[in-house]
């Protein structure tokens, strides 16, 4: 196939091509835009064959699609603003206090928590999606809140006990507090605090509870097994019982101050260190790839930010899913 | 037209004009990606939403034009879907097809913009709305041309077209199905269809390049 000797309809008949213009696909898309900007002589082919796909296929191109989704976000951000004064107005008692609590970060701005209010069981939710999220709870302790990962606050907090329930994963930095006691609820495992900085990782897509102490003291009970941890030290659960274990304490504490660090980094760490730190389920494809050494230092950085990093200097292919990662060559 | 195309779960729609929504056949796991994202849009996150709307625009794009058009109101009644379904975003249940569901919102606003237009122009007036009719692609073709020399043109090209060419030229370009699937749908070999579209694109450029010289010739004058 000489791609050099293609006239317009021979573009046109050409699938990668097509996909290309329709934005189907990702390698398509690098390949010809790629392709296009080292071959510019061919443009007016490849722009004529362009917009005759989108013509014959009754489509908008990019950028008017991207003025109809602008105009969308615009009014959907209206919406949320609004939203948001109405709901002001609704006596929230207890949640609210710590609510006001938790407005700090910017990114409240844009995610407002979510209060159910059923009788017994009112919760406010967190949820950190695609960027962390620092929460501040009514008793002063902190919560970072790793990505894809869910807080829930009972409205009853700090009342005659603290207690939150946990999916995913977070840091918890406790204020001491003896007549209150601090517990977290993650899978089957519950964390009863003292006054600390620990740990707790419990994603849905590994099936066990990682529980990880910094500071101070923790008591782990799982189905049936109960252990207190020592500072450094890491359990995690087993069929309804606890292993111990240790953790990389420079990891952790690079994990808190927001440092995504990639030292000479083979393809099987990158995806380690991506399923860590952003609470992903990583595949890879199973092929033979050429050997990877990526190094790379990312602070505070999203996790499309870091693909498109790594992406652009490995090669390597990485398509996001839900909450799956899927790494190819 | 395009009957064949239709869903055969669920939608289970009385009327006949409900057309074909083709969900990307390239991504198998769309159902499930879909309710994912419409979970998250409940919960207050803005991103599922947008995830559903890039991933249904095309299609609900194509029945609408091919129903009104009106590029304008198609975009428009686009838009305001999926306003609408923010709003609502707490009463909402997970819907058991999203884009048959979707797609039945975005067919009902669309009755509701037509039947504005009808009240205001007379040649409608005292009529009862009627469901809208599907046009044919070519008419779709032609009608998209907002030029009236471009339209005639278009309409003249595609009357020199056979009607297989016409049909391979919606199936692979409107329907964007593949030379494999269109062989084994149209039993012509793949070599064959191939042919047949590369003698048809080629008078399309013809009338094309015939285009760019009329709007230079425009622009010169």
């Amino acid at each position: 196939m000489n791609l050099q000797a293609f006239m317009a309809e021979d573009f046109m008949l050409n699938e990668s091509f097509v996909r290309y213009c329709l934005q189907s696909n990702d390698e398509d898309v690098a390949f010809w835009n790629d392709w296009i900007a080292r071959n510019p002589h061919k443009r007016p082919e490849t722009e004529k064959a362009r917009e005759w796909v989108l013509r014959l296929g009754v489509r908008l191109n990019a950028s008017e699609k991207q003025e109809e989704f602008s105009k969308l976000r615009a009014m959907i951000e209206t919406d949320r603003v609004q939203g948001k004064r109405r709901k002001s107005y609704l006596p929230y008692v207890a949640a609210a206090a710590m609510f006001a609590g938790a407005v700090v970060g910017a990114w409240l701005w844009k995610k407002q928590p979510r209060t159910e209010h059923s009788a017994a069981m009112a919760y406010t939710t967190y949820h950190a999606d695609s960027a962390r999220k620092q929460v501040i709870l009514a008793d002063g302790s902190t919560v970072i809140l790793n990505c894809n990962s869910t807080l829930k606050v009972p409205a009853s907090f700090n009342q005659q006990e603290r207690h939150l329930i946990l999916q995913g994963e977070a840091l918890y930095d406790v204020q001491k507090d003896d007549k209150r006691p601090f517990t977290v609820t993650a899978g089957q495992a519950t964390v009863q605090v003292l006054g600390t900085v620990f740990k707790v990782r419990a994603y849905l897509f590994e099936n066990n509870v990682q529980v990880s102490l910094l500071s101070g003291k923790v008591n782990v009970a799982a189905d049936n097994a109960a252990t207190a941890l020592l500072p450094g030290q890491m359990v995690k659960t087993s069929r309804g019982g606890l292993i111990a274990g240790t953790f990389d304490a420079a990891r952790e504490s690079d994990w808190r101050s927001g440092r995504l660090l990639f030292k000479d980094a083979s393809l099987q760490e990158i995806a380690n260190l991506l399923e860590y730190w952003y609470g992903v389920k990583v595949h890879v494809a199973p092929r033979n790839y050429q050997a990877i050494h990526f190094n790379g230092q990312f602070m505070n950085k999203s996790l499309s930010e870091v693909i498109a990093s790594i992406t652009y200097i490995t090669n390597l292919k990485i398509n996001i899913s839900g909450n799956e990662l899927f790494i190819n060559q | 037209m395009a009957a064949h195309n239709l869903f055969p779960v669920a939608l289970s729609s009385p009327h006949k004009n409900i057309a074909p929504l083709p969900v990307p056949d390239s991504k198998p796991a769309a159902g499930e990606a879909l309710a994912v994202f419409w979970t998250e849009f409940q919960q207050h996150n803005e991103h599922g939403l947008y995830k559903i709307y890039h991933e249904l625009y095309d299609n609900l794009y194509h029945y609408g034009i091919s129903v009104v058009l009106d590029q304008q109101m198609v975009k428009e009644a686009i838009n305001d879907v999926f306003v609408e379904l923010w709003k609502k975003r707490e009463q909402l249940i997970v819907p058991d097809h999203i884009p048959n569901y979707i797609f039945i919102c975005f067919k009902r606003r669309l009755s509701k913009l037509l039947g504005k237009e009808h009240k205001r122009s007379a040649k409608y007036a005292g009529q009862l709305f009627q469901e809208p009719e599907e046009q044919s692609y070519e008419a779709v073709l032609i009608g998209m041309e907002a030029d009236t020399q471009l339209r005639h043109k278009m309409e003249k090209v595609l009357a020199q077209l056979t009607a297989r060419q016409k049909e391979f030229i919606r199936l692979r370009f409107y329907e964007n199905m593949s030379m494999e699937e269109i062989s084994l749908k149209t039993s012509a070999s793949v070599r064959t269809i191939y042919n047949t579209l590369h003698t048809a694109m080629v008078q399309l450029r013809r009338i094309l390049s015939f285009f760019s010289l009329t709007l230079l010739w425009y622009l010169v004058k």
